[in-house]
């Protein structure tokens, strides 16, 4: 009743500081319950990434590409005076556990050639490269804004939305993509479709 | 006739706030020469106190940054948050004398100040790293919660304007953790912010409705030309700077007049530059803007001299 009174009271009031958690219960609406009830990505992503170490310069510099289903690779001596400082590392995503892992490729079997070859690593995956996964999953880039005049006063500012696999309303980020947006750019490989 | 009804529910409206008897009212009446004299004493002491507040808070902030270099972490965290918890419980204790009253406010708002920048600081010492947005999300709502309940307890307007504001960087930094839409945000925060301004204008902490009425109105009016900019919808932002005027004179703020005056006038403008500035009518789009101008500010002074003025 006291409750009641009040509301009546100050209803002004009582809308102002509801409509930031409205807002709460709408994102949880629109974005948490939809992922909770779909069904996650049954394939992991193979993307690369580009980062850039100053101190350990790659001895080859690794293009990655999907021949027949497979990931093949193809070395370059990196003989660029100063010499190129950008890895490009091989990742895999799993959006089922929203875990991200590294696949390490031996370098020391590499050899300088222009024909491709197929990854060690890699060589029982088969690969599909096309952009929607046979699930109906596909890889959205990131958007850039200002946080707006809300941002600039109160924080938040600039910000980076990162990339996300999505399908519909459901989407899921990869992690640890956008600590330097400008050196770390993701680009996509294809699907694992069989391990 | 309407004035002096108007003037009666102030007076009615502001007893209920403070407290006040009709004695109370009746003695004031008769012993006006006292109460000049007690208003007189009343803004020396409160200018003393927010002049010794200056030279407290300069002198604390004078030291910081003159060994701040060769502090440690935890010399650091204790300058700057144990400062600031202890100008905070001295706030607190102020209130509880009534001698010490005016002491209060200068406490409080250098502990609003010194307190989250102490959090901060203590999280930049001794944090493992992490997105710093996680920082500023736990400094703001350790301070709503605590300038918040003292609010609650003390119903000081200076809680309450430091509450509203820890709340604002509160859910800006959640909503732009989740990565929501900053638009949206602005707009839900916007006329959050006013229904809180006008919630305050009708309470005794009326002294700062102005400032979130301003802060609320102009988030609102940014974040909807952010949304219709070059779209058909355009003129909706034209339509809510005219809604702006309005709703100035029916909750009797001149902040929202002069916050809806200016949106129109720099839409006039904005819309002439775009569609007038490479043709020869952009002269006469000029004269047009002037005329709109001074229009406009008739208006705006007639509005004010009919809905707002009279009614304070």
């Amino acid at each position: 009743m006291a409750i009641k009174r009040f509301i009546k009271e100050n209803l002004v009031l009582v809308i102002g500081l509801s409509l930031p958690l409205l807002l709460i219960v709408l994102f949880f609406v629109a974005t948490v319950i939809p992922k909770s009830m779909a069904t996650p990505p049954q394939y992991e992503m193979l993307f690369t990434v580009t980062k850039y170490d100053y101190q350990n310069a790659p001895d080859y510099l690794l293009s990655y590409a999907v021949k027949d289903k497979h990931l093949v690779v193809k070395a370059k001596k990196n003989e660029e005076k100063p010499r190129n400082s950008n890895i490009n590392t091989l990742l895999a995503y799993d959006a089922k556990t929203e875990t991200v892992r590294e696949i390490n490729i031996d370098t020391s079997k590499l050899t300088e050639t222009n024909s491709e070859m197929v990854v060690e690593e890699t060589k029982n995956y088969v690969i599909d490269n096309s952009t929607v996964s046979p699930d109906g999953y596909k890889l959205e880039g990131p958007n850039y804004s200002g946080g707006g005049l809300m941002g600039s006063l109160f924080g938040g500012g600039y910000r980076n939305t990162g990339f996300r696999i999505t399908k519909g309303n459901v989407g899921y980020k990869l992690p640890e993509t956008q600590q330097d947006f400008y050196y770390n750019q993701v680009k996509f490989i294809g699907w694992i479709i069989k391990k | 006739m309407l004035q002096k009804e108007e003037a009666l529910q102030d007076i009615v409206l502001l007893a209920k706030h403070h407290d006040i008897t009709l004695e109370d009212i009746a003695n004031a009446l008769t012993n006006s020469q006292q109460q000049v004299n007690d208003q007189a004493s009343g803004i020396l002491s409160k200018l003393f106190g927010y002049i010794g507040g200056i030279f407290v808070f300069a002198g604390i902030g004078v030291f910081i940054s003159m060994y701040w270099a060769d502090f440690g972490s935890a010399q650091r965290v204790i300058t700057t948050l144990g400062t600031g918890l202890i100008t905070f419980f001295m706030g607190v204790a102020c209130l509880t004398d009534k001698r010490y009253e005016r002491a209060a406010t200068p406490l409080f708002l250098m502990s609003s100040l010194l307190q989250p920048t102490g959090i901060l600081v203590m999280l930049q010492e001794y944090s493992s790293g992490g997105d710093p947005r996680h920082g500023l999300l736990f400094m703001s709502i350790y301070m709503l919660i605590q300038q918040g309940a003292t609010f609650w307890s003390k119903g000081r307007s200076v809680l309450a304007f430091s509450a509203i504001l820890f709340g604002c960087i509160f859910f800006a930094n959640l909503f732009d953790i989740w990565d929501m839409n900053e638009k949206l945000i602005g707009t839900v925060i916007g006329i959050s912010l006013m229904c809180i301004a006008y919630a305050l204008n009708q309470s005794r902490h009326l002294a700062i409705a102005p400032f979130w009425y301003f802060v609320g109105s102009m988030i609102l009016m940014w974040s909807v030309f952010e949304g219709v900019r070059n779209t058909p919808f355009e003129l909706v932002y034209l339509g809510l700077s005219a809604f702006i005027v309005f709703l100035s004179t029916y909750v009797r703020s001149r902040t929202l007049l002069l916050v809806g005056t200016l949106a129109m006038l720099v839409y006039i403008g904005y819309y002439t530059a775009k569609h007038f500035a490479h043709t020869v009518g952009w002269p006469i789009a000029l004269v047009m803007i002037g005329i709109a101008l001074i229009a406009l500010s008739t208006l705006a002074v007639r509005l004010n001299n009919k809905y707002i003025k009279s009614n304070n």
